[in-house]
């Protein structure tokens, strides 16, 4: 099987067979005891032409004396079909292998897999965070007062739409990631199968062997787009994402469906080498137009998605969410010390949780993870700028998210000192963090 | 238009079923031997296609000895045109003669040249050679195709 680390040697192969074949169409063949030359019907040896060398360089001169057909060396024809092919294959030959999008793939998937299933109390729950939310908001049922109002709309409703953004938006990034991962061995294949059919086209033309050729022509089917396509569905059936909400995993569904209806056959035909090679141009230019529209849809994904964290804060990051007005210890309050207990243990192990998730999230990766000729797909940078916008979003709201939840702990542990009346600074604690907790803080775009 | 050729001088084709043609001579290893041209398209033939004969003609007597060096070939197999011919002349009048005498008495009856076939008829040149001691035993072709090269015809032929 011949693989993408064999084309030079197949790009070779193909410049001398394209140049067999220009020479074969004015009945010029390599000599049949003399394969150095090109003899007259193969079989005139004083009628003859240098070949290339085996690098395919070269070749083209009349041999032995002044003799010459057509008045000229054919050596300018040879390099102009070289040329031809180096342009055709030079930018697929340095293509990514995918392997950097392993990192943030896995971090971004580790990252959902602590989330979990975090939608509010009313839906199904699964993973510690919901588990806890759901314990907290019943002990705080237990909990005579109006600061719970307040305090369940935001630490434990707006939390839990909160959490199911981030998370969202790292099964969008992991969708990305696992596309980008699957597309470029998929695009090395599809690479490697074209540019393998068109020189063993050449090269049975180039040697009239009508069978070969017939075999060597045709259709094929650029796998790079069921990969891609199965890739993201994978993402987005296996695990957490399975049964997850939010909106951004209707814009990650929606890139899935855009991805299965690309459609991508390609084909190499042509009964001279002209149109051999002209038939090559056309499929790579289609691969190249299968892999844009998938880095299209991709990179729309991605940017829909920071457009949400943009447009809609509050439901990304809780720091962005105001509280409503937090009345502290007033009116009628009793609390009873085993329930807010459960609410102060649950808040701080969710907090853990929460520095689990971050932790594994980490950041998004420093540099292209599939750098690559600037003429394919969407250009040299592919979908690292809008992966990198979503992830940074995403890493920022979670760490602010954090900070905001712990402050939210430290309120109502104030405010459960404040009644019991265990520390003297009670009351002022609680106004202060009550005022503190209206901030925002400032958060890049 | 008169087209003409350095080896055959004028070119002058007549029409027959299939193409046309044209019988002429060539001095060839010495004597003269019978050449026919047979084009299949003559509605192309033009002043490219005579320059092209004229340059396959100026390499046909190294083309001939490529198609000798293939008669010889075949007397390594017993099964080949050339040695059952072998046999029927040592059968004949030289019973004590050997594949280089036998050789030797082979001598070019007639030459054919077939420039334009395309892919559909590979022959390009036949060589048909026959004993001077027995003419009457048959003739041994060799057909040299494009792109392959010589093959000597697994038949003694009467006409080529």
């Amino acid at each position: 099987m011949t693989s993408y680390e064999d084309l030079p040697s197949v790009i070779t192969d193909m410049k001398i067979a394209a140049i067999d074949s220009f020479m074969a169409e004015q009945n010029w063949f390599t000599h049949f005891e003399h394969t150095d030359e090109y003899a007259l019907w193969g079989i005139i040896a004083t009628a003859a032409y240098r070949r290339p060398d085996a690098n395919g360089d070269g070749g083209g001169e009349p041999i032995d004396g002044a003799w010459t057909v057509w008045g000229e060396s054919m050596a300018p024809s040879f390099d102009s079909i070289r040329g031809w092919i180096h342009d055709l294959t030079s930018p697929w030959l340095s293509l990514p292998d995918g392997d950097a999008c392993d990192t943030p793939c896995q971090a971004t998937e580790a990252a959902a897999n602590v989330f979990g299933l975090s939608s509010g109390p009313t839906a199904a729950a699964n993973g510690d965070i919901a588990r806890r939310n759901q314990t907290i908001s019943d002990a705080l049922m237990l909990i005579d007062g109006a600061f719970t109002v307040p305090f369940q709309n935001k630490y434990i409703l707006q939390f839990a739409t909160v959490i199911d953004g981030i998370s969202g938006s790292a099964t969008v990034l992991q969708s990305n990631y696992a596309a980008q991962a699957a597309m470029w061995p998929a695009v090395r294949d599809d690479v490697t199968t074209l540019l393998v059919k068109t020189r063993d086209a050449l090269r049975a033309h180039a040697d009239g062997l009508g069978e070969e050729l017939g075999a060597a022509v045709g259709s094929i089917t650029l796998t790079v787009v069921m990969i891609v396509a199965g890739a993201v569905a994978t993402v987005l059936t296996a695990g957490t994402a399975a049964v997850a909400v939010g909106v951004l995993l209707t814009v990650a569904g929606g890139a899935q469906l855009a991805l299965e209806a690309i459609d991508g056959q390609a084909e190499i035909e042509g009964d001279d080498y002209v149109g051999l090679l002209t038939s090559l141009g056309d499929a790579l230019s289609r691969l190249n137009s299968r892999i844009r529209e998938q880095e299209d849809i991709l990179a729309g994904m991605l940017n829909e998605a920071s457009g949400y964290f943009l447009s809609d804060p509050g439901a990304y990051n809780l720091d962005a969410f105001v509280m409503p007005d937090y009345p502290g210890v007033t009116g009628t309050v009793t609390i009873d010390q085993t329930q807010a207990y459960r609410v102060s243990f649950n808040m701080e192990e969710t907090i853990s949780t929460l520095t689990e998730a971050s932790g594994k999230l980490a950041s998004a990766p420093d540099s292209n993870p599939t750098p690559r000729d600037g003429s394919i797909g969407r250009g040299a940078n592919g979908t690292h700028y809008s992966a990198v916008q979503l992830y940074n979003l995403a890493e920022s709201s979670l760490l602010s998210t954090i900070a905001e939840y712990g402050r939210g702990r430290d309120l109502f542990d104030a405010t459960v000192r404040d009644f019991f009346d265990t520390d003297a600074d009670a009351s002022a604690t609680v106004n202060s963090l009550a005022a503190a907790e209206v901030l925002v803080e400032e958060m890049g775009g | 238009m008169t087209l003409e050729s350095r080896h055959l001088g004028v070119i002058d084709l007549r029409g027959g079923v299939g193409g046309s043609s044209m019988d002429s001579s060539l001095e060839l290893g010495g004597s003269h031997v019978p050449f026919r041209l047979e084009i299949d398209h003559p509605q192309r033939f033009d002043e490219t296609a005579v320059k092209t004969i004229d340059f396959a003609l100026d390499g046909l007597a190294r083309l001939e000895s490529s198609a000798r060096q293939t008669i010889a070939s075949g007397l390594r197999r017993e099964s080949s045109s050339a040695s059952t011919l072998l046999r029927s002349w040592k059968a004949g009048a030289n019973p004590d003669d050997d594949s280089l005498e036998f050789l030797a008495d082979l001598r070019l009856a007639q030459v054919k040249m077939l420039p334009d076939g395309g892919r559909a008829q590979r022959e390009r040149v036949v060589f048909a050679y026959e004993l001077a001691s027995s003419p009457a035993l048959g003739r041994l072709v060799v057909r040299v195709l494009e792109p392959t090269g010589p093959e000597l015809d697994p038949i003694i032929r009467r006409t080529i």
